[in-house]
């Protein structure tokens, strides 16, 4: 009887092989880089891919061929490396839409309370070892719950009542997440959010358990054990090892590169550290070529702009973002350089963008910068064209701070709005709210105090230059300015503790790709780095501010998706009649100098943060042709 | 002499005792501490952290106590365990940081004192015995566009025309192609190449004062009546210039070394930044911009020594130099 | 006779002449240090008289003159004959294909050169008020026009001349680096001497409080010291009171060097002969130590003004300095040290042939000083 079993069970296996056999058959043959053959210790290609692997198929991509090293300059690893690699679950597309991109895709309850995900089958992670909806749910219990990597439970896992998700595995393919109350922007806040979700559990099991249970010097002796880095306690070690991971070495992840292993190439505060192809990954191009392209993103660490730029002119470095002013130089070099010009997400140009704080704690200067007439005074009392032109040497117009051409809540008449230049008028707008005019020549409050706008900023990005040229302005208004440059770190310190008055180069700027996808620079309360209104949130917020904050949590919990732009068209209306932060430039395009060998760059992109910046470009795809 | 070298020993351990609480006290000055700076980074990269974060992170750091308690824990674990403490930046030790650079530090400093003196002191011996000659105005006149032109210029205007000329980028010490496949061979002459920038650039800063020193020095020295007397009874002038009046033209040169050994372990810190060279300096920048204050304490401390410790030498070398001073020291 | 009187008369006084007579007079015939002194003297009344001599502002910007070249000045007209000097207006035009923003001159706007012409209002010498500068430009109708520029050293990022920038630019460094070089030296000089004439315990004190302030490092200092002051002070305050505090630690290096002299010096005869008769200490250190060694004071304190020109710019690489529209030498030198401005803006670096002529003219000033302090000359 037990024999019977035996061969019982050995046939079927032997069928299952056929089966399989069959299938890899059918599949299209994937091939693989050279570079991968050559090591000669990976398998076949189709066994390291999953069984659907994700086709990078985009309209403007080309096919292209194996080989070569994209050359970069860095300053220190963290994002400036990992945005361009990272790969979430979904990811943003160039229109603005969410596509499946870990995730094979997903399904939502009527209620849009139960949210499930597919995953690739046969996915795995960079060191080979299976990809399953293990990580994901062990990452969102484990981690997130008991915030091991720093982080914790994201906005995008809250229901409307602050409660976090229930995260289930289905099978190894699938798993659920479930809320208490409708969601139904999870898909989107979770690409804004989170974007991974997911963490290599076989990898960090113990390590999480370790620190979970307050064994520190264990956890701390296992993390040296993988990525040979000793932290200095469990929240630095599991905000490095889970949360900036791509940074160290060893730990496994699904990305299209991953940081060299090797001494002396494998640290991103070194001088020079490598990201090598992970044999692994998950997409090909239309011809079934395993991607990426490229065999290896070298970085040559630098201190400073110029050096970015004085490397890119040499040919040592393919790729980087350029100011304007630089772009003849580039161009003069031998070395064929291209420049790409993105637009931008922002509402005008932020570097000129003045925030009043509208949460100040000063009485005298809150009731002024609340009053819309002192705005309207500081938007008009500067002449925005030759001030645009002088900033910019020509290539930007003046502006104001509205949303850009095309996106959501554009009008021109925002656009233009408050943007004619007279200073008569400014004048008499400051004395309509409230400023008196002093015998020095500058206007003071009406209880006789001195009146000075104390305009802050972050030291060394230029915003010295911009207030040399904007302050002769306010001057001839009758506005008395100091200015004040200090390191971002004070900056920060001062905006968490309510101490900024005024700030231009703000830290946050005012705009984004969507109020409703990411409010933060847009509505108060949901970043402690937002000048124009600092510390405020819905208990210290009055009139159209608070209707703003009510806006948005209505939108929190708004499934109808036209009830939904209704309400975040609101939402702009009351920054447009409002305009709390004024801007004085349009929004400026983000310059990208490619060497001419790199092929595949994405001409006309979005430079944004939820696009992940650079990361639309999908380096994957990149490939050289000399 | 001995005796004079035992009593200015003893006196070391105090003067180090307050030169790093000093030290301590200015680098903790700034408003704000290594959280405000990490929340900083941080948040510039759209992180977002709560007053509560802050708070634990402070206490993690163990930022929370006055810094004199700072101070003192920093100095046990030195004095205890040669422990110069965890540079909060680097997620390591302090010394372990140190260690990275220390001897291509050393390497580049010392190569361009040796420079230094040895390119200054004859052009200076030179000036003297040619004075207001063509040579002399020439050589002070470079001497000093080398001196008046600030170093991150200087070394901006020669990579550019170097690489207008040549078409390469000569930045850092090494190559992106040295870092990637480490040294060899036929890299020698371009790190060589590469190293004349720096050598030029941060050595033609100091040159120029040694020279004038040197050359002021000379004039008085042969126009005193010992070298008349010398060269009344025949001396050769060679003797005269190098054996009676270079050894007591010595004597500020030397006196103004204790300076140089502080440069030799941090490097020039705007230079090494703009010309990218892996160098101590940059590091302290940085640590003290982002108020990493165990590491940017230890190398301040570490400078601190060297100047005592330089004095203490230049203060032998000059008692060896000239007798009437070991003269008096005696007595 | 009369030439015998005349050589006798001139004899005497040069016998009875004090030495400051006598150095006075050996300096005069120092050609190189004669031309120098005329040269400083040059820029220094341009620095007194700066507003006058300026044609434009600090703050005169202007976005057609952003970064561009020295102005061309013509002499001859269309027709080849000697003209009254004039320049053309400029035109602008942003290329979008080439990246590059096409300045040409706009041969149909002419503006001639003209003498004591009307500008902004400005306090010749502090007090007098006044708006006539020295040179500008007028149209062809002979009025006053701004929009045009004449801009002899080119014009900066904001379109400021940077002819203007360096005069007012002179104010600062002709001055504040004498401040610092005067406090570091005149401390030097002392408690170095006190430290060398005396010896014993006083050395000891002295010495340490040297290896203690020597130690301190001055980029920290710098970053708490700029940290510590208040946002309304004015830069150039600001600036003056941080060399201020810097030239009270900066003495160490002279301060060493002086007592490495005095002990040298300070057993010899001729000091013990003054002791003797019964000479004050002080008298000794001033009168006969420090002559000794003159030469190399000299050396110092003229090295010591460029060390100060130069120590503001490192402070302001470092985001500590002095900040724009206050203007010194040394954010003029700042604001050239990115590529782009080499490459594209050589102009910018014309301050640096500022600051250099005016280190020269002081180290060879210094070299006449010195062949004329040396008695035995």
């Amino acid at each position: 009887m037990r024999n019977v079993k035996k061969w019982l069970s050995l046939a079927l296996a032997l069928v299952l092989c056929v089966s399989a056999a069959a299938a890899v058959a059918e599949a299209p043959a994937y091939t693989e880089a050279p570079y991968i053959t050559a090591l000669g210790t990976y398998g076949a290609v189709a066994d390291r891919l999953p069984a659907e692997p994700m086709v990078e198929d985009a309209e403007y991509l080309t096919i292209g061929t194996y080989g070569g090293e994209l050359k970069r300059s860095a300053g220190g690893g963290n994002w400036d490396a990992g945005k361009p690699i990272e790969e979430g679950l979904f990811r943003f597309t160039t229109t603005g839409a969410v596509e499946p991109n870990v995730a094979k895709g997903y399904d939502v309850s009527e209620d849009a309370k139960v949210y499930t995900i597919y995953l690739r089958e046969g996915m795995k992670w960079s060191d080979g070892a299976p990809f399953t909806a293990e990580d994901c749910v062990w990452f969102y219990n484990a981690v997130c719950l008991n915030k091991v990597d720093g982080k914790g439970i994201r906005n995008c896992h809250k229901d409307a009542d602050g409660n976090p998700a229930v995260v289930e595995k289905v099978d190894d393919y699938t798993f659920t997440v479930t809320f208490g109350t409708p969601k139904y922007d999870f898909i989107e806040a979770l690409a804004v959010d989170l974007k991974w979700h997911y963490a290599p559990k076989h990898i960090f099991e113990e390590l999480v358990q370790n620190v979970i249970d307050g064994k520190e010097a264990e956890a701390l002796a296992l993390g040296k054990e993988i990525c040979g880095t000793e932290f200095s306690d469990a929240g630095k070690l599991g905000k490095e090892m889970l949360y900036y991971f791509w940074n160290y070495p060893g730990i496994p992840t699904l990305n299209p590169y991953v940081l060299s292993t090797e001494e002396g190439k494998n640290s991103v505060k070194g001088e020079y550290y490598e990201f090598v192809r992970n044999p692994y990954y998950w997409k090909v191009d239309a011809a079934g070529q395993q991607l990426p392209y490229i065999d290896k993103i070298i970085y040559t660490t630098v201190s400073n702009v110029d050096q970015q730029l004085m490397l890119l002119l040499d040919g040592t470095v393919d790729y980087q973002t350029v100011a304007v002013e630089s772009i003849p130089t580039i161009l003069e070099s031998e070395t064929k350089i291209n420049i790409y010009e993105w637009s931008g997400s922002d509402w005008g140009n932020v570097p000129t963008q003045l925030h009043l704080n509208l949460n100040v704690d000063n009485a005298n200067l809150k009731a002024l910068f609340n009053n819309a007439d002192f705005r309207q005074g500081m938007s008009i009392c500067v002449d925005r064209e030759e001030f645009a032109s002088l900033y910019s040497d020509g290539w930007l117009a003046g502006g104001q701070a509205a949303p850009q051409p095309g996106a959501l809540g554009y009008s021109e008449e925002w656009a233009q709005k408050w943007t004619e230049y007279d200073v008569a008028k400014a004048k008499s707008l400051f004395e309509a709210a409230g400023l008196v005019m002093g015998a020095d020549g500058f206007y003071d409050f009406a209880d006789g105090s001195d009146f000075v706008l104390n305009i802050v900023s972050v030291a060394d990005n230029g915003a010295a230059d911009i207030y040399k040229i904007l302050e002769p302005y306010f001057r001839a208004a009758g506005i008395k300015c100091t200015f004040k440059d200090s390191d971002r770190a004070n900056i920060d310190n001062d905006l968490m503790a309510n101490a900024v008055e005024a700030m231009i180069f703000p830290v946050t700027g005012l705009g984004d790709i969507s109020i409703v996808l990411k409010p933060n620079s847009m509505v108060p309360g949901y970043a402690t780095n937002v000048a124009w209104y600092g510390t405020m949130d819905e208990t210290t917020a009055t009139g159209d501010l608070l209707k703003l904050i009510e806006l948005k949590k209505q939108l929190d919990v708004t499934s109808d998706p036209d009830k939904r732009t209704e309400i975040a068209l609101q939402m702009l209306k009351l920054h447009e009649d409002n305009m709390w932060v004024i801007g004085y430039v349009e929004a400026s395009p983000t310059y990208h100098a490619v060497n001419a060998r790199i092929q595949n760059f994405l001409a006309d992109g979005v430079w944004s943060d939820i696009y992940r910046d650079m990361g639309i470009a999908h380096c994957q795809c990149w490939y050289i042709a000399e | 002499m001995l005796k004079y070298i035992g009593k200015r020993l003893l006196m070391f351990i105090p003067t180090i005792i307050i030169i790093s609480f000093v030290i301590f006290f200015i680098i903790q000055l700034p408003p704000g501490d290594y959280v405000t700076s990490y929340v900083a980074a941080m948040s510039a990269e759209g992180e977002v952290f709560t007053e509560e974060d802050i708070l634990r992170l402070r206490t993690q750091f163990g930022l929370d106590d006055p810094w004199f308690v700072q101070y003192f824990n920093w100095v046990k674990g030195i004095v205890t365990e040669g422990d110069f403490g965890y540079s909060f930046e680097y997620g390591r030790d302090v010394w372990s940081v140190i260690m990275d650079r220390l001897y291509l530090t050393l390497a580049v400093s010392f190569i361009i004192l040796v420079f230094q003196y040895g390119v200054s002191l004859p052009i200076g011996i030179y000036c003297a015995n040619h004075q207001y000659s063509a040579g002399d105005y020439a050589l002070s006149f470079f001497g000093f566009i080398g001196t008046a032109t600030p170093n991150f210029l200087l070394a901006i205007i020669i990579m550019y025309y170097i690489y207008i000329k040549t078409g390469n980028v000569y930045l850092g010490l090494f190559s992106t192609e040295m870092l990637q496949n480490g040294m060899r061979w036929e890299y020698v002459p371009e790190f060589l190449g590469r190293c004349m920038i720096p050598l030029i650039v941060i050595g033609t800063s100091g040159t120029c004062g040694i020279i004038r020193t040197v050359r002021a020095q000379m004039l008085d020295e042969q126009a005193r009546q010992y070298t008349l007397t010398a060269r009344a009874k025949g001396c050769s002038e060679f003797t005269i210039t190098y054996k009676y009046c270079l050894r007591a033209a010595l004597n500020p040169v030397v006196s103004g070394m204790a300076g140089s050994l502080r440069t030799i372990f941090s490097g020039s810190t705007v230079s090494a930044i703009v010309m990218n060279l892996a160098i101590q300096g940059p590091v302290l920048l940085t640590a003290l911009k982002s108020q990493d204050m165990y590491l940017a304490g230890t190398i301040v401390l570490i400078q601190a020594v060297l100047v005592v410790v330089g004095t203490l030498l230049s203060d032998i070398a000059l008692a060896w130099l000239d007798p009437r001073i070991r003269f008096s020291e005696r007595g | 006779m009369a030439w015998f009187k005349k050589k006798q008369a001139s004899d005497e006084s040069y016998y009875l002449a004090s030495q400051w007579t006598l150095m006075w007079r050996k300096l005069q015939k120092h050609k190189l240090a004669r031309f120098s002194l005329v040269v400083l003297a040059i820029l220094y009344i341009g620095a007194l008289f700066a507003d006058f001599i300026a044609p434009y502002g600090l703050e005169e910007f202007s976005s057609l003159y952003k970064n561009t070249a020295p102005t061309k000045v013509y002499w001859r007209d269309e027709d080849g004959k000697l003209s009254r000097p004039y320049v053309h207006k400029l035109k602008k035009v942003n290329d979008k294909k080439t990246w590059t923003v096409i300045v040409t001159e706009d041969p149909s706007e002419k503006y001639y050169v003209d003498f004591f012409v009307e500008g902004i209002e400005y306090k010749l010498l502090g007090f007098i008020p006044c708006n006539t500068h020295l040179y500008g430009l007028v149209n062809e109708q002979g009025e006053v026009d701004r929009s045009a520029r004449i801009n002899l050293f080119g014009a900066d990022s904001t379109g400021a001349c940077i002819f203007s920038r360096i005069l007012f630019g002179s104010r600062v460094s002709l001055t504040i680096p004498f401040v610092s070089a005067a406090i570091s030296f005149v401390l030097g000089i002392l408690l170095g001497g006190l430290s060398g004439y005396f010896g014993g315990w006083i050395d000891n004190v002295i010495q340490r409080i040297i290896e203690v302030l020597s130690a301190i490092p001055s980029i920290p200092l710098w970053m708490a010291l700029s940290a510590a002051i208040p946002a309304g002070i004015s830069v150039s305050k600001m600036y003056l009171y941080i060399t201020i505090i810097l030239s009270f630690i900066g003495w160490t290096g002279l301060a060493r060097v002086v007592r490495g002299k005095f002990i040298a010096l300070r057993k010899e005869d001729f000091v013990m002969a003054a002791k003797l008769a019964g000479v004050s200490d002080f008298k000794i250190i001033v009168k006969h130590l420090v002559p000794g060694f003159l030469s190399y004071l000299i050396v110092n304190l003229t090295l010591g003004i460029p060390g100060s020109i130069l120590g503001e710019t490192s402070m302001s690489y470092l985001g500590l300095g002095m900040k724009a529209p206050a203007t010194s030498w040394g954010v003029l030198l700042k604001e050239t040290e990115d590529l782009v401005s080499v490459a594209q803006c050589p102009w910018k670096m014309i301050p640096l042939i500022f600051v250099v002529i005016t280190v020269l003219a002081f180290n060879f000033l210094g070299d006449g000083l010195r062949d004329a302090a040396d008695p035995y000359k």
